[in-house]
């Protein structure tokens, strides 16, 4: 099921046969094993001479046993290299219909791993685990019929094993495995608070507060403690389970045998002879149970992969829409993230050509409010219209042609400075370019690294948070389209960041813009003042009324008015 | 266009040999030739790691037919340009390669291929470097000099063979002093100065006799622990090099004798503790486990035998039934016993399980527990980002690699070397001859192995190239993301770089697929089964053998090879596991806070803080502050301002004791007397000077636990006040649980909030002097006025010392001093620094010119 989900669909079809030479090899396997019967009956007996033919069957089982077990390495080798290339196309396509808003840093993690870590595991074991583990599952129950013909008691013993040694090695490794992750859970909350102990030390020790006794940290140490004496529990039967199954098969098994024996229904060679092949019965589940750890590890891999592949992606139209005038409209938009409501019902107007301000204490969804127009996620009831039109109606570039986009957390990728501007408009001037990086201060930060190729680290981490900031302005600037979208950074902010931003606003001055503001100089330059709390406008309108009403949006004002003058002592 | 053609050339041939044409040849020394070539294949973009070298293939002089390889080390590779250069060694009597070397001009080629597991790679922050060799090794000693820090202390010890070597240029370091010795086996060992070289980190190479006698003198006579060397033999005195051989690191080399070298000084007299190491703290660490390991091994040695005991009572078994002595008799205790045996194994392996867990749950407990008790006593400035990184390495990661060694590794080793041993020892004892043949399935896996290995060094050094490519494409491509669906970008690069590392691992396994299934086949129960029966027939029908000596065989002998190579996979986590107790022993070896003399307690009253003439640096030689004077008179409020990196942030630690002062000492005033912070106290010490920074921590925990964290006892009525006091008050009221509400499960503050409540845990703490650090940068707007009058109320009547970033936050500041590249260069009120031309006043002007 997870084979034929992660392969191709062209490849497919190429299961089945997959599948049928891998029970044409178990059945060679047995054959080997089963002519041992004769052959020893025939050497243990006065004419040792009658072994030499069955000798010959032998051999030529496990020749022609090897030359089909080489060919299905080979096409597993096929599959495997099919299901990586296809994959890898699959993840990728997939992963740029995903909504934007799905990136969060966890998701980022999970992605990178699936796209560069799971896809070369999953190959690796195609090719060294598929066949062997296969055959290995197989061939019990190939040996087990087979020895229905040779002495049908004997098979339906074995018969009845098989399943039960199989049950045996899952159930036992579920046990493993689940004492191994109760032992993590365990340690990891140890670790977790010696963390946190380490980090806190500052504070713990201006509390006076060194000693983990009666703490929470000293609480996980013993849980700790504790917990790994009580995984005992699963992980005794865990790895005991399999083993003790085995033994009971063998000594059931040879005493069935005993019994024949006792009773007269068999002679001695074959009853010898079949004692090896109760032993060459047991062999594949100790090679599965020794694959058993590295077969689960492919088997998260492609779990991994394969959730990666189940996040729903974001519809698209089929037809794109025209944009008309640039507006914003929102109509009584309400959104949830992971079921907590962010934004209650929420409608206003953003005109054409005017700059609207949202203000509004932290947490209150004004970003929520700038992401859902760029779509980084879909609104959960309500529409938002961009020049006219739902946003979803519009293919995603259309969409973003209309915007210019600077956002809180900024996404620059690792690469020189210049690249991460030049992106807006690839096909910008030299002049247009630096013109738009310089007006937004950017220069100086390229001054500061030493030239506009200087890297910007992974994420930016070589710039602050404000600095990425002046980046995403500078890529505003240069992309220039009829919608400005910008959410004033609130940390790191720094003269230069601030310069920034006021000269986006004045160069945006008659296109229609959307800020979520926090300095009083960007909400003073606002036309139009949308006051946002508890995902709701509680107040809309012009400054100056807004002031006189003295309602939600006065006293922020006067507040913030206050803290702007402050000074220590 | 000719290196690409070239490049697909070798490819198309299917080679991993890269040509390389000289450019130019010059004599650096008499003995000394470099020689700069020019090799796009190899140094094509990918890193090359310090000191890495390549197999140089030089031409036999008699026979232009045959090739020797050598060793040579790569200098100065330049990938824009595809040049790399070697230094030549141009010894008597010489060989293939520096026979080349001296005769070849611009235009001549050889072939080489890339090489690069000969990295450099010492551990974190040794005390110092200590890298020897002659003159061959010269060019990995500059390569290493090249990318030392410039502040580390580093010691160069180098053999002179000719006259001319001691002007070969040695890469400048301003950390390193360079000393030569003349010729000779023993010169390099006689020449290791004696002086405490406790933490330091050796890197050697040079002629094999002299290595090893090297290593040895390091190591017995200097302390060195082995771990702590590293050690190459790069030539043979009288021979030469045959192929494949050059590396010559062997690792069983430490018990050749030696004979301890006349030392310019004994090395006894010098030290009076003996040197120590870092990384002995792991052995250390596993000693206390050795012999509990060792007794688990012995345990499971006899469960593995009790195991296999079965096995031969079946061909004991087999074979009664075929001399007809078989009765219901004869057979029941024959099952009993294998009964018996199995219970008893099993029975066994409890105890031993549950025993190993005993001791493993005990080790770990104690494990954390000192790691805990350390974390309490390193100093403060310990605590940076990367040392917390090495906290998680030490308490996720490594102990779980320990947990993992002491319940299963160990076990797992030895079953899986006492089961085939037992085995192979029973059947010789059964039939040699036969015995011996199962070997023979072994020799065809390890040869087709090695085979199929040949040229997979390069092969694996490119896919790791590919693996870290395919690694950062994805990372960027989704990192990017964002920005490329907001930009219309595409997703080329990743898909190129993946489909690439796909085309590479099909090129480089599909040919092998065949070759690696015969080598797996050839080691399967399948292949022994054929052999023994073959063979088996054969002995019997020619006589040789009783048919009822192959029972044991094919009882026992198919999983010979299966159960043999199993072993080798056993060792890897216990080498993890060793590397994890060198990891967390380096933790706590890490030097504590000196509170030897730490006794001292105060007396309550208004304090001062006096710098004075401090300096300090977090390593010799590289001052961070020097020539600090500064004193914060009782109940004043003193500025620290200057450009970023002046070391504000690291001066207002110091009177935490979060570093101690390498130079000049800070006190206490109080009144009359002054008391250095050192001898005071740490607990009285933390209590006296408060932390207020602007990253808050808060403890899991609730809201009233975080703000009387260090008065548990404080009473509701005290807590409310702080709380009103810090305007944070009303926000608790409102959550679910109040007071009692759980940070970060009932409760989100926003970064405002969470300031003002550690805002409100500082004036529970109420410490007469308080730094804030970073704290009038505030991480929420929303609530900037709010903090603003916390920090108001905080501040009251104490000793102030604020780390400012903006300006005009401390316009009213009792004393404000600028700072710069680690001095005070200006101190003065605001009217006072306004007044005089200098830092401030650029500073404050820059400030205006910008938002104007
Ligand atoms: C990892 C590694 C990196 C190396 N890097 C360099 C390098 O950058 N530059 C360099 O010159 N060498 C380097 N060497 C050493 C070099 O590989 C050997 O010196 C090599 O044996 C020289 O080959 P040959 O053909 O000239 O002499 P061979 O055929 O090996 O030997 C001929 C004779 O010369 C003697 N002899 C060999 N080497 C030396 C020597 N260095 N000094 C004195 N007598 C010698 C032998 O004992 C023998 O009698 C490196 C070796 C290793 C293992």
């Amino acid at each position: 099921m997870i084979v034929s989900a992660l392969l191709p669909p062209e490849a497919r079809p190429r299961l089945t046969p997959f599948a049928v030479f891998v029970v044409v090899a178990a059945v060679l396997r047995a054959t080997s094993a089963l002519s041992l019967v004769p052959l020893l009956g025939a050497l243990f007996s006065r004419e040792p001479q009658g072994a030499v033919p069955w000798l010959g069957l032998l051999a030529a089982s496990v020749a022609a046993g090897w030359m089909l077990e080489r060919f299905l390495v080979i096409r597993a080798f096929d599959l495997g290299f099919a299901m990586m290339t296809s994959m890898n196309k699959r993840l990728v396509d997939h992963l740029l219909a995903l909504p934007i808003g799905w990136f969060a840093a966890e998701q980022q993690a999970l992605a990178k791993r699936a796209l560069a870590g799971a896809v070369p595991e999953l190959f690796a074991s195609s090719v060294n685990l598929a066949t062997q583990a296969s055959i290995a599952l197989t061939l019990p129950f190939t040996l087990a019929i087979g020895l229905l013909f040779v002495a049908w008691p004997l098979g339906v013993a074995a018969l009845a094993a098989a399943p039960l040694l199989l049950g045996a090695l899952l159930l036992g490794g579920r046990l493993m495995r689940k004492a191994e992750a109760d032992f993590a859970a365990a340690s990891s909350e140890a670790a977790a608070r010696t963390e946190e102990f380490a980090r806190s030390q500052l504070l713990l020790r201006a509390a006076g507060r060194t000693d983990a006794e009666g703490t929470p940290l000293g609480a996980a140490l013993d849980a700790q403690k504790s917990k790994g004496l009580r995984v005992l529990w699963f992980t005794l039967p865990g790895t005991l389970l399999f083993s003790l199954a085995m033994q009971v098969s063998l000594v059931a098994m040879v005493t069935v045998l005993a019994l024949l024996y006792i009773d007269g229904a068999m002679d001695a060679a074959r009853t010898v002879a079949l004692i090896v092949v109760v032993l060459r019965f047991l062999e594949p589940l100790n090679t599965l149970s020794e694959l058993f750890p590295a077969l689960e590890s492919t088997r998260a891999a492609a779990g991994r992969t394969l959730a990666l592949l189940d996040v729903p992606a974001q519809p698209v139209p089929k037809q794109d829409s025209r944009p008309g005038t640039p507006d914003v409209q929102f109509l009584n938009v309400h959104f949830n993230a992971n079921g907590t409501p962010i934004l209650n019902g929420v409608t206003f107007t953003v005109p054409a050509g005017k700059t609207t301000a949202l203000v509004g204490p932290s947490g209150s969804g004004k970003s929520t409010i700038l992401s859902l127009i760029a779509r980084l996620h879909d609104v959960s009831e309500g529409e938002i219209r961009v020049a006219g039109r739902d946003v979803r109606a519009y293919t995603p570039a259309t969409l973003m042609n209309q915007l210019s986009i600077v956002f809180q957390n900024v996404q620059l990728f690792e690469g020189g400075i210049a690249e991460n501007i030049r992106l807006a408009r690839p096909d910008a001037s030299e002049a247009e370019w630096y013109e738009a990086a310089a007006a937004a201060q950017v220069d100086e930060i390229a001054e500061r690294l030493g030239g506009w190729e200087s890297p910007v680290g992974e994420g930016g981490n070589n710039l602050s948070g404000g600095e990425r900031q002046r980046v995403s302005i500078a890529r505003a600037l240069l992309k220039n389209a009829p919608i400005l979208l910008l959410d004033e950074a609130t940390s790191g902010l720094d003269t230069l960041n601030e310069v920034a931003v006021a000269t986006a606003l004045a160069r945006f001055g008659h296109h229609t813009t959307l800020v979520v503001a926090h300095r009083i100089e960007t909400i003073a330059r606002a036309d139009h003042i949308l006051f946002v709390e508890g995902g709701r406008i509680v107040e809309a309108g012009k400054r100056d009324d807004l002031i006189a009403a003295e309602g939600r949006f006065a006293t922020y004002w006067n507040s913030r008015r206050q803290a702007k003058d402050w000074a220590l002592v | 266009m000719g290196a690409r053609f070239q490049r697909t050339m070798m490819k198309a041939l299917g080679a991993t040999d890269h040509v390389m044409t000289v450019i130019s040849a010059t004599n650096l020394t008499l003995g000394f030739r470099r020689i700069r070539f020019s090799a796009p294949t190899m140094i094509d973009g990918r890193e090359t790691p310090t000191a890495s070298y390549v197999r140089l293939w030089a031409p036999d002089p008699e026979d232009p037919a045959k090739v020797h390889q050598r060793g040579y080390t790569l200098v100065d590779p330049d990938a824009a340009t595809g040049e790399v250069s070697f230094d030549f060694v141009l010894h008597e009597p010489m060989g293939p390669a520096s026979a080349w070397a001296a005769a070849a001009k611009p235009g001549d080629t050889i072939n080489a291929s890339y090489y690069m597991f000969q990295k450099f790679e010492p551990p974190e922050n040794p005390e110092g470097y200590l890298l020897m060799g002659d003159p061959a090794a010269i060019p990995a000693i500059n390569g290493i000099l090249s990318v030392l820090p410039s502040e580390v202390a580093v010691i160069v010890i180098l053999q002179a063979q000719l006259p001319g070597d001691r002007d070969i240029p040695v890469t400048f370091h301003p950390g390193a002093q360079v000393f030569w010795t003349g010729d000779g086996t023993g010169a390099l060992a006689a020449a290791v100065p004696a002086r405490d070289w406790s933490n330091w980190y050796a890197w050697v190479a040079a002629e094999h006799a002299a290595i090893k006698e090297l290593r040895a003198t390091l190591n017995r006579v200097h302390g060195f622990p082995l771990a702590d060397i590293r050690h190459t033999a790069y030539w043979m005195r009288g021979k030469a090099m045959r192929l494949r051989k050059e590396t010559g690191r062997d690792e069983t080399e430490t018990t050749a004798p030696v004979t301890a070298p006349a030392l310019p000084q004994p090395a006894e007299t010098l030290q009076k503790t003996p040197p120590r190491w870092r990384s002995q703290g792991g052995q250390e660490l596993l000693a206390s486990l050795r012999w509990k390991l060792r007794a688990a091994g012995v345990l499971q040695a006899v469960i593995s035998l009790m195991q296999l005991a079965p096995l031969v009572l079946l061909a004991e078994l087999g074979r009664r039934l075929l001399a007809g002595e078989a009765n219901s008799e004869t057979l029941t205790p024959l099952i009993f016993w294998t009964l018996g045996l199995f219970g008893g194994a099993a029975l066994l392996s409890t105890v031993l399980m549950v025993w190993l867990h005993a001791v493993d749950a005990r080790f770990g407990h104690d494990l954390r527990r000192s790691v805990v008790a350390k974390l309490a006593r390193l100093p403060l400035g310990w605590f940076t980002d990367r040392n917390a990184a090495s906290v998680h390495q030490a308490v996720q990661e490594d102990a779980g690699r320990l947990h993992y060694m002491v319940t299963h590794a160990v076990p797992d080793v030895v079953a899986g070397i006492v089961t085939p041993l037992a085995v192979i020892t029973y059947l010789f004892t059964v039939d040699a001859a036969l015995a011996g043949l199962l070997f023979l399935p072994l020799l065809a896996f390890v040869g087709l192995f090695a085979h199929m290995m040949r040229g997979v060094a390069d092969k694996l050094v490119e896919y790791a190239d590919w693996t870290k490519r395919a690694n950062a494409a994805a990372s960027a491509f989704i990192e990017a993301l964002p920005v490329v669906r907001v930009f219309g970008g595409n997703a080329d690069a990743v898909r190129k770089v993946l489909n690439g590392q796909a085309a590479f691992l099909n090129g480089w396994q599909r040919p092998m697929a065949g070759r690696k299934v015969a080598a797996q086949l050839a080691i399967q129960p399948p292949a022994f089964l054929l052999l023994i029966t073959a063979a088996g027939c054969w002995r019997i029908l020619s006589g040789a053998m009783l048919p009822a000596d192959l029972l044991p065989f094919l009882f026992l002998g198919t999983a010979f090879g299966t159960q043999i190579t199993a072993v080798m996979y056993g060792f890897v986590p216990m080498r993890e596991a060793r590397q994890a107790a060198n990891r967390i022993g380096t933790l706590l070896e890490a030097p504590e806070l000196d509170r030897s003399r730490s006794l001292r307690a105060l007396s309550p009253g208004s304090l001062g803080l006096r710098f004075q003439k401090v300096g300090f640096g977090y390593r010799p030689r590289k001052p961070v502050l020097q020539d600090i004077d500064l004193i914060l008179a009782p109940g004043t409020l003193t500025a620290l301002v200057g450009p970023s990196g002046a070391g504000k942030s690291t001066l207002a630690g110091l009177p935490g004791r979060f570093h101690d002062v390498t130079e000049g000492a800070i006190r206490l005033v109080a009144g009359e007397t002054e008391i250095d912070i050192r001898d005071i106290n740490p607990q009285v010490l933390q209590r006296t000077v408060g932390f207020v920074f602007q990253d808050v921590r808060l403890i899991k925990g609730t809201l009233r636990e975080n703000i009387a964290l260090s008065r548990p006892d404080a009473s509701q009525a005290e807590i409310e006040a702080a709380a009103c006091a810090a305007h944070i008050h009303q926000r608790i009221t409102e959550a679910p649980r109040g007071y009692d509400s759980i940070v970060g499960e009932d409760i989100q503050l926003s970064g405002g909030e969470a300031q003002r409540l550690s805002i409100a845990r500082a004036l529970i703490a109420d410490p007469p002097i308080l730094v804030l650090d970073e704290a009038t940068a505030f991480a929420d707007p929303e609530s900037e006025h709010l903090v603003q009058q916390a920090l108001g109320a905080l501040i009251g009547k104490r000793t102030v010392l604020v780390v400012a970033h903006r300006l005009h936050t401390v316009v009213h500041a009792d004393r404000i001093a600028v700072m710069d590249r680690g001095r005070i260069v200006q101190q003065g009120t605001h009217a006072a620094l306004m007044a005089e031309p200098g830092l401030y006043r650029d500073l404050w002007q820059a400030g205006e010119r910008k938002t104007s």
